[in-house]
C-alpha cells in the first residue's frame, strides 16, 4: 500500500508548488520582506536621501521615553484611545438595535438595508469632505440646525472639546450599515425553535433578547468588536481629511503620527519602530480581548 | 397581543425611518451643496436650498484637478488588483483544501499570520522599495504589492473545504487533473465566494487611500481618493461648492455599481465579514 502512496504524495507536492508559487512569491515578497524590513529600519536613523545610520534600540528607548515622561506620543496613543473607546460601544450598540428592528422581517426592509450601506460604499474621503462642511461652526447644516435651541453651538472640529467627539460622530455614522449587516447576518443564523421554545415558558421580549438573542449573537459580537477595536487603533483617512490633526493635538491619533513622521519628517527608522510598537499594542489588546470574552462567548452544540 | 405587535411595527418603522433619513441627509447636503453658487455658503441668511442650480461647479471640479485620469487610474488598478487576487487566491486555496503536501499545514499558517500585521508595518519598507525600484508614481507602485492576498486564500479555502470531495472523485475517474479539477469543478461551484471575495477586494482597492497618498505625487497618476484630497488641498474652504462637485463625482461610480448589484455588495461583505 505505501509504494503506490508515494508517488502520488510527490506529485502533490509538484503541482501543488504550481498551484501556490504565485501567492507564495507575492505575499513573500510584499508581505514577510516588508516585516522582516520593517524592524531592520527601527533600528536604523534613516531619512532616506542620506546614508542609514544603525542605532540599535535607540527609537525603541525614545518611544518608551515619551511614553513614560507624558511627551506627544502618550497624548497621541491617548486620543487613540479616546478615539476608539468612544466609537466602538456606541457603533456597536446602534447597530444592534438596528439590526433588531431589520430582524423583524417588516415589508420594505431591504430599502432601509440599502440606504443603511450607503456610507459602506462611499469612499471615506467623500464622506469627510461634506461631514468637514457640515461641521462648520459658522454655517454648517448642523449648527445653522443647533442655533435654533441655542445661541453657542459648539465648535466642532475647531473647539479642542468637540473635535474628537465631532469625528467619533462621523464615523459611528459611516461605519453604521456595515456593522447592522453583520448583526443581522447573525440573528438569521439564530433558529426560531430557541425563540418558540422560549415563548412556551412564558418569557418576556426583553427576556427573549436577554436569554435566548444575546448569547447566541455572542460570537458575531465578539467578532465585530474585535475587528472594530482593531480598526479603531488605525483610524486615518477622515482625521487626515477632516482636521490633520488639529486642533493640536486634540485629533492626532497614532497611524497619523507615524504618517507624519515617516512622510514628512522623513524619520523612517523611529516612524518604523512607531509601528511596530502598534503592532504590539494591538496584538495585546485582541489577545485579551479574546482571552476575556471567551468565558461567555457561546458557540453552540 | 395583535394591537401590540401592530404598534411594534409601526415605532420599527419610525426608527428606521429617522436614522434612513440621516444616513441619506449628508448625501443630499453634497448634491445640494455642489449646485449653490459658491457665496452662498458663508452668508447665514442663504436657505435651505440653492439659490439656482450652478452646475459650472462640475466642470470648474473636472478641469481644476484631471478627474477623467482619475477614473482611468482607479479603474486600472482596482480591476488588475481584484483580478489578480482572485486567480492568485484561489489557487493557492485549492492548494491548501484539496492537495496532499509537506509542511501544508505549517504554510497555511505563515499565510495567516500575515493578516495580523497592520498596513502600518509593512507601509514603510515597502515605500522604500518602491523608491528602490523606481515604481512610484506608476501602476507597478498600486498595483503589484496587492496581487496577492492572505486573506483571500484563506476565504477561498474554507469554501473549497464545502465542497463535496465526491464531485472530484468522480472527475478524476474521467481522467481530470488536478488543474482540469480546479478549473471545470471548483471554481464553476465557487462562484458565490468568488464573487463575495470579488466585490471586498474590488472596494478595499478602489477606495484605498493611505497608499495612494503615499506612493503617488504626479496628478495624472492618481486614484480618485487621493485626486480628491488634492482638489480639497487645492480650494480649502474657499470654494465649498466645487468641493461638493468634486465628492459627488468621485462618490458616484461605486454608488452606481453598489444599486446595479446590492445583492452581491451585501451579501459579499456579510460573507467576508463574518467568516474572517
Amino acid at each position: 500500500m505505501t509504494s503506490p502512496r508515494k508517488p502520488l504524495a510527490r506529485s502533490e507536492s509538484v503541482a501543488a508548488t504550481g498551484f501556490l508559487a504565485l501567492s507564495f512569491v507575492g505575499l513573500l515578497v510584499f508581505a514577510i520582506v516588508p516585516i522582516v524590513g520593517a524592524l531592520v529600519v527601527s533600528l536604523l536613523d534613516w531619512d532616506i536621501l542620506t546614508p542609514p545610520r544603525f542605532v540599535g534600540l535607540a527609537n525603541y528607548a525614545e518611544i518608551w521615553r515619551e511614553l513614560t515622561q507624558g511627551d506627544t506620543l502618550r497624548t497621541v496613543l491617548l486620543n487613540t484611545i479616546y478615539f476608539t473607546a468612544g466609537t466602538v460601544p456606541l457603533a456597536m450598540a446602534v447597530s444592534l438595535a438596528i439590526a433588531l428592528l431589520l430582524n423583524r422581517r417588516l415589508w420594505g426592509v431591504g430599502v432601509f438595508r440599502v440606504i443603511y450601506f450607503l456610507p459602506t460604499v462611499t469612499s471615506i474621503v467623500a464622506l469627510s469632505i461634506v461631514w468637514r462642511l457640515m461641521y462648520n461652526p459658522d454655517y454648517g447644516i448642523i449648527n445653522r440646525f443647533l442655533r435654533l435651541f441655542t445661541s453657542h453651538p459648539p465648535g466642532w472640529l475647531a473647539d479642542p472639546n468637540w473635535a474628537m467627539p465631532a469625528i467619533i460622530i462621523m464615523s459611528v455614522w459611516t461605519g453604521l450599515g456595515y456593522n447592522a449587516i453583520l448583526y443581522l447576518a447573525g440573528l438569521q443564523g439564530i433558529s426560531s425553535t430557541y425563540y418558540e421554545a422560549a415563548k412556551i415558558d412564558g418569557a418576556n421580549a426583553w427576556q427573549l433578547f436577554r436569554h435566548v438573542t444575546w448569547p447566541l449573537l455572542s460570537p458575531t459580537t465578539l467578532f465585530i468588536f474585535t475587528m472594530s477595536v482593531i480598526s479603531g487603533f488605525q483610524v486615518f483617512t477622515q482625521i487626515y481629511m477632516m482636521t490633520a490633526g488639529k486642533p493640536t493635538p486634540q485629533t492626532m491619533v497614532y497611524v497619523y503620527h507615524v504618517y507624519s513622521e515617516a512622510f514628512t519628517s522623513f524619520r523612517m527608522g523611529y516612524a518604523s519602530a512607531l509601528a511596530f510598537v502598534l503592532f504590539l499594542l494591538i496584538l495585546t489588546v485582541t489577545l485579551a480581548q479574546l482571552s476575556i470574552t471567551k468565558r461567555w462567548v457561546y458557540y453552540g452544540g | 397581543m395583535k394591537r401590540r405587535r401592530v404598534f411594534g411595527d409601526i415605532a420599527s418603522y419610525v426608527v428606521l425611518s429617522a436614522v434612513g433619513i440621516s444616513m441619506l441627509l449628508p448625501f443630499g447636503w453634497m448634491v445640494v451643496a455642489s449646485l449653490r453658487d459658491k457665496t452662498e455658503f458663508f452668508t447665514q441668511a442663504s436657505g435651505l436650498f440653492p439659490s439656482g442650480v450652478h452646475w459650472e461647479n462640475y466642470i470648474l471640479a473636472w478641469t481644476t484637478v484631471p478627474f477623467g485620469a482619475f477614473f482611468k487610474n482607479s479603474v486600472i488598478v482596482a480591476v488588475c488588483v481584484t483580478l489578480g487576487q482572485l486567480l492568485t487566491s484561489s489557487l493557492a486555496a485549492y492548494a491548501f483544501a484539496r492537495m496532499r503536501f509537506r509542511g501544508r499545514e505549517a504554510l497555511f499558517i505563515a499565510y495567516l499570520s500575515t493578516m495580523m500585521v497592520p498596513t502600518q508595518v509593512t507601509m514603510i519598507p515597502l515605500f522604500i522599495m518602491m523608491v528602490k525600484l523606481k515604481w512610484v508614481d506608476s501602476y507597478l507602485a498600486l498595483i503589484v504589492p496587492f496581487l496577492a492576498s492572505a486573506y483571500g486564500c484563506f476565504l477561498l479555502r474554507q469554501f473549497f473545504l464545502t465542497i463535496p470531495q465526491e464531485l472530484e472523485d468522480a472527475a478524476r475517474i474521467d481522467g481530470c487533473g488536478h488543474w482540469s479539477t480546479y478549473w471545470r469543478i471548483i471554481l464553476p461551484l465557487s462562484k458565490p465566494a468568488l464573487s463575495a471575495f470579488g466585490v471586498i477586494a474590488f472596494l478595499g482597492s478602489w477606495n484605498s487611500f493611505i497608499w495612494p497618498l503615499i506612493v503617488i505625487n504626479r496628478p495624472t497618476m492618481k486614484t480618485i481618493p487621493i485626486g480628491l484630497q488634492s482638489l480639497q488641498g487645492f480650494y480649502g474652504d474657499a470654494n465649498w461648492a466645487v468641493l461638493m462637485a468634486g465628492a459627488v463625482i468621485a462618490a458616484l461610480p461605486m454608488l452606481v455599481l453598489f444599486f446595479l448589484a446590492q445583492k452581491q455588495f451585501i451579501e459579499g461583505i456579510t460573507l467576508t465579514g463574518l467568516k474572517a
